[in-house]
């Protein structure tokens, strides 16, 4: 757009183009989410082939929003980067994950007591996984706002304390 | 864009480093600095917090003039 042809929205209507972006984006990452959720429950992990091709666009996704976010010094809008919040997301992801490995296993098998541990494993795994990979985040969006700080005294030119006195007009 | 010195000769003469600013506006540093560079075009909201924490008008600030 930049090189090529002129942009021919104005500023308003950049900003609105940009919304219903933003929204058909997550539109379709909470789509394929939900898709990939339904046949995993129609099919199970055995077919898992059928739905590959939607988990790896979905894990395209979610891997861009990550790096491009730590690349860009931003976490989220409203959570902090804290081991606390990761273990609540990542309980939160974990239950969800067993809940629906329980459900498919129960269906499959029809045991509840098998479908309960199964459940329970994969509740740990996601919950221990999660966390690990979220901790890596936090480490790793700390560093990179370090250096994004470190660039910009450096190109501002100002050291802590460097303008006292004061330089007029 | 040109690089905003008015800025940084404002915060200068209020003994604010960059990052004061920031958090004085709310911003991030990162924002203050694209700001500072020109690389950044900030929204009138923005612009009027940074004019109001530097003591400044908005044509001290954000005014080019040609």
């Amino acid at each position: 757009m930049k090189k090529g042809k002129k942009n021919r929205l104005d500023e308003m209507q950049e900003q609105k183009m940009l919304r219903i972006e933003h929204n058909c984006c997550w539109l379709a990452f909470f789509g394929l989410f939900a898709v990939i959720l339904v046949q995993l429950l129609y099919y199970g992990m055995e077919e898992a082939e059928r739905f590959a091709g939607e988990w790896i666009v979905f894990m395209c996704m979610a891997v861009y929003i990550v790096a491009a976010c730590i690349k860009n010094g931003i976490w989220d809008r409203r959570l902090r980067p804290s081991f606390q919040t990761n273990l609540y997301a990542s309980a939160a992801g974990g239950l969800a994950g067993g809940f629906i490995r329980f459900l498919a296993t129960y269906r499959e098998c029809g045991d509840l007591w098998t479908a309960l541990r199964i459940g329970g494993i994969v509740f740990l795994c996601i919950l221990v996984v999660c966390t690990a990979v979220m901790s890596l985040g936090v480490f790793l969006y700390r560093k990179r706002v370090e250096r994004l700080d470190a660039e910009a005294e450096m190109e501002s030119g100002d050291e802590e304390g460097e303008e006292t006195g004061g330089n007029g007009k | 864009m040109a690089r905003n010195i008015a800025i940084k000769v404002a915060r200068a003469e209020k003994d604010m480093t960059q990052k004061a600013l920031a958090e004085a506006v709310g911003i991030s540093r990162q924002t203050m600095n694209a700001i500072e560079q020109g690389e950044y075009n900030p929204t009138i909201k923005l612009c009027r917090s940074i004019c109001r924490v530097l003591g400044k008008s908005l044509d001290d600030l954000f005014w080019e003039d040609e």
